[in-house]
């Protein structure tokens, strides 16, 4: 299966050892331990991570380090993970977040208060 | 609740250079950083550093990475990752939650190295997936070795645009273009011509007028600016790009800073608002010290020595080590400094931050040596 990753590289040299797999709503997705969620769906062409509350927009990575939530997923039943900096294990399950993910978690798991980036 | 000599906030080089300092002088030091790994955006670095030996020239980013993490060790600097603090109050308590739970501790002195954000810049479309920083898209390729796409656009020619488009080159991508809207190139001429011999165009005076694509990027639509930056009607053209990268820039993270209720100013070279600080690192409030971006945007040589700076000079208000042997350092430090703000570009951080000292000195009626409020408990440092 095509993938993104950069295993020839002029300076850096592949260092992932331990294979993963993770799954993006059912499809399994492989990995390396030491990659990031987003990182790992990047890498299989997956980038629309997050659906805006009110304009129901598009979102994916936008900062990579963890400052501005734009990543935010649900991650084995938890909402507003950022993926981006979230360290990927083996069998993690992670879904697209719709909102605050009160239509696919319920009012108790999903994430309280009002999506602001509309 | 546990006291500290120092409570170092954000473990990037400014940050890990402020902890070595005091833990080697003798202090008791917490460094705290909300990401899973030290090192800041150190490890993403794989460029060779500019400077003399003293600054790591030649070296790596993430070489220089490795072996302050060693040096951090050694001088057995307590590190807490995957930590924010979100209170700072009065008496020094820093207050952070490792997501979990909260704990509170004390600094005799407190370090804020909490770095900088990318800048975003607005435009239709500029929020569709595929839309990133430079950053982001470096971080992806150096960190975790994946392309963040194939066809890049860099939105920016200062050293983030040209570094980072000649790495996503290397990594593979192809770079459909880099533009600015100046009529030059803004970054080191040694990375530019890099990008140039690889054939990449660098269009200048042209910004991006919106990206599109469904649900994702597919493309942007570019257009030439005049000399006032104004788009120039009927120069629109279609470019295709599955990623666009933006490099405009970055700003201070001052939140900490500012609710730790340090004065700041403006200053458009350093990024924006920013803690008034003293040539030691010292900010307006008593005991707390900045480093690194979020005392001016430079580069990591310079926040680096900023972060030990700043550690020696805390370590001196707090009696803590021999006095000359810090001064000392203290010295070679300020002077590492003021090489590495030498040259074209170097010139006009160091008036900038010359700008900041004489605000500061201005401002604070204090003596050099300050007196640390300890919790009621006034010692003399």
């Amino acid at each position: 299966m095509e993938n993104l990753y950069v295993k020839e590289h002029p300076i850096l040299a592949w260092d992932f050892d331990e294979q993963l797999t993770i799954y993006f709503e059912d499809r399994p997705l492989v990995g390396w331990k030491g990659q990031t969620i987003g990182a790992i769906l990047l890498a299989h062409g997956i980038r629309y991570y997050r659906e805006t509350q009110r304009l129901h927009e598009p979102r994916g990575i936008f900062c990579g380090i963890g400052q501005c939530s734009d990543c935010y997923m649900i991650v084995d039943g938890q909402p507003n993970v950022k993926v981006c900096t979230k360290l990927a294990h083996d069998n993690m399950h992670v879904q697209r977040q719709i909102g605050t993910a009160q239509a696919i978690l319920g009012p108790d798991k999903s994430a309280s208060g009002e999506d602001e980036t509309e | 609740m546990k006291t500290y000599d120092a409570v170092v906030i954000g473990a990037g080089p400014a940050g890990l250079g402020a902890a070595v300092e005091i833990a080697k002088a003798g202090g008791t030091t917490l460094l705290i950083d909300e990401n899973e790994r030290p090192g800041g955006q150190l490890f993403k670095q794989i460029h060779k550093f500019f400077g003399s030996k003293e600054h790591y020239a030649g070296t790596r980013g993430y070489e220089i990475g490795q072996m302050l993490l060693r040096e951090a060790e050694e001088a057995r600097v307590d590190i807490r990752l995957n930590t924010r603090v979100w209170g700072i109050f009065p008496d020094r308590t820093v207050v952070a939650t490792d997501d979990n739970r909260s704990f509170s501790c004390r600094g005799r002195t407190i370090i804020l190295a909490t770095g900088a954000s990318e800048n975003a810049l607005s435009f239709p479309g500029s929020t569709l997936p595929g839309v990133m920083t430079a950053g982001a898209a470096q971080t992806v390729a150096n960190l975790y070795h994946v392309l963040p796409g194939k066809r890049i656009l860099m939105v920016g020619s200062g050293n983030v645009g040209v570094i980072v488009a000649y790495q996503l080159l290397q990594a593979g991508a192809r770079i459909e273009a880099v533009i600015d809207v100046t009529d030059q190139v803004t970054g080191y001429e040694v990375h530019a011509r890099k990008i140039k011999r690889a054939g990449v165009p660098v269009l200048l005076r042209t910004t991006i007028k919106e990206a599109w694509g469904d649900k994702e990027v597919e493309g942007a639509i570019l257009h030439r600016v005049d000399d006032h930056f104004k788009p120039i009607p009927g120069t629109e053209w279609r470019i295709q790009a599955d990623t666009i990268c933006l490099a405009v820039g970055l700003t201070p993270r001052l939140e900490l800073a500012a609710i730790s209720g340090c004065a700041s100013a403006y200053n458009p070279v350093l990024g924006g608002m920013l803690p008034l600080h003293t040539t030691t690192m010292q900010t307006l409030q008593e005991g707390i010290f900045v480093a690194g971006d979020l005392a001016g945007i430079e580069e990591a040589s310079t926040a680096l020595d900023e972060g030990r700076v700043a550690g020696l000079q805390a370590a001196l208000d707090l009696g803590l080590g021999e006095t000359d042997t810090l001064e000392d350092l203290l010295r070679q430090g300020q002077e590492r400094l003021t090489s590495l703000r030498q040259g074209p570009f170097g010139e006009h951080r160091q008036r900038a931050k010359e700008c900041i000292w004489q605000l500061a000195s201005e401002r604070n009626h204090r003596p050099a040596s300050t007196i640390i409020n300890d919790g009621g408990k006034e010692r003399k440092a």
